[in-house]
């Protein structure tokens, strides 16, 4: 079932349709989730509440202005970006366990999604291998780690200006990108 | 025509890299400009190619089913029925025949009407104006508010050293937070706890009687342990912290050799 016939049906609250887009984009947005709050509690958290969001909102879901995938991975990125600063400016995030075991996992979807999943993956990989370190830091600071310009500015001892020329020099290349197509 | 300038802020809008107060008078400008949206937009997609480059990890198992079973239990607002819309070129038909008979009347009316929009529209000019102000107050009051809480966060954080006076290699660090009564324990170089034993974090409080148990805890191979951990009982005040070797499981109250205090 293709991400948009899924949103259709989840918008008439069809519960398989959830599920289905659950298998082909849950490893990509726990992934993102851990990435961004460095926790896998939290990350599973984000990841639920992320699918629950879509359940109650597919209805006004346009799928002319965006695709399902840019949707879910907006929201992943923005409720995991709140949490960060949320526990940033409390205690600093509960360290790893050293003694705890890694859970066995769900199995990552059927490997043709993989495959193309895989194809798509290493041609952003390609872009993004373009861009020059510098910029591609400044870039990673505030879509990663939640900086605000003036943080970046301080975190790499650079002015306010070259960040944020940094930050726009390096997304003015990736959006030539992918108005490309990737290519 | 968007300036460079324009185009820095639309990437870091875009990024949500701007602080409160920038971002909302960004926002503001994008309601003015829709050339400058749809360059955010743009600059949003081009962004969320770093998510796609992060490898999916495998989701811990299980919550596939927890949020199927917690979407079952929040049923989704479903579109309306489709039998509503054959009732709509009736109900269509039955508006057009009224407003035709209505149509001298409106005539009647059109004139005040139009005098009504224009001080309406004056209306609502100063409401955006008084909108896009509060937009901007309530983001200053955001700022401050997060920097309050950045500074309070930081005043109740307890920082301590703990050294050994067996072996001056044996190191830590104590976070302690004592409003919300849990800590941050980070040890270096300190030796596996012999067989049969583990260390145990103390908080000593001038109003216990004796000094308050923060759990037991095991080092790595390289004598590194970071250890979050919450006493066993309200601590009022920590005036030291102190690590001792106690026996496996840990003691009701310290009994075995002080490896690290302050």
């Amino acid at each position: 079932m293709s991400p948009d016939e899924c949103m259709r049906r989840i918008a008439n609250g069809n519960e398989d349709a959830l599920g289905a887009l659950y298998d082909q984009f849950g490893g990509l947005l726990f992934g993102l989730a851990r990435r961004i709050t460095g926790n896998e509690r939290e990350a599973e958290e984000i990841v639920q509440d992320v699918f629950v969001t879509v359940w109650r909102n597919a209805r006004t879901f346009d799928g002319t202005r965006s695709s399902p995938a840019t949707w879910l991975t907006a929201l992943a990125r923005n409720k995991s970006i709140d949490r960060l600063r949320t526990s940033r400016r409390r205690l600093p995030a509960p360290p790893p366990d050293p003694e705890s075991v890694p859970e066995m996992r769900d199995p990552l979807p059927d490997p043709s999604q993989a495959a193309l999943a895989g194809d798509r993956a290493a041609r952003i990989a390609a872009c993004l291998g373009e861009l020059p370190p510098n910029q591609r830091q400044a870039v990673e600071l505030a879509f990663f780690d939640g900086l605000t310009h003036p943080e970046i500015a301080t975190r790499l001892n650079e002015t306010i200006g070259t960040v944020k020329s940094r930050i726009r020099l390096g997304l003015d290349r990736l959006r030539q990108k992918v108005k490309g197509g990737l290519e | 025509m968007i300036d460079d300038s324009l185009r820095e802020q639309a990437a870091l809008y875009a990024l949500d890299a701007l602080p409160a107060d920038e971002a909302a008078k960004f926002r503001a400008l994008t309601r003015e400009i829709p050339e400058l949206a749809e360059l955010v937009a743009e600059y949003e997609a081009a962004g969320l190619l770093l998510a796609e480059a992060v490898p999916p990890v495998a989701p811990p198992p299980g919550l596939r089913s927890r949020i199927l079973a917690a979407v079952a239990a929040k049923p989704a607002p479903v579109e309306s029925p489709r039998t509503a819309a054959i009732w709509v070129p009736w109900g269509i038909a039955a508006a057009l025949a009224l407003a035709a008979g209505a149509l001298w009347y409106q005539n009647q009316r059109l004139e005040n009407e139009r005098t009504a929009l224009a001080g309406a529209s004056a209306e609502l000019d100063q409401l955006r104006v008084a909108s896009a102000s509060k937009d901007r107050v309530a983001a200053d009051l955001r700022n401050r508010i997060a920097e309050l809480e950045k500074r309070n966060a930081l005043a109740q954080t307890q920082v301590a050293t703990l050294t050994s006076k067996l072996d001056a290699s044996y190191l830590a660090s104590i976070a302690w937070d004592n409003s919300a009564q849990e800590g941050i324990l980070k040890v270096r170089r300190l030796p596996a706890a012999e067989r049969g034993k583990d260390y145990q974090l103390w908080v000593i409080d001038p109003n216990s009687a004796a000094p308050v148990s923060a759990g037991v805890f095991t080092v790595q191979a390289d004598g590194s342990a970071t250890i979050r951990f919450a006493p066993a009982q309200k601590v009022s005040a920590a005036t030291a912290f102190a690590v001792s070797l106690e026996k496996s499981g840990g003691a009701a109250s310290p009994a075995g050799p002080i490896v690290l205090s302050n």
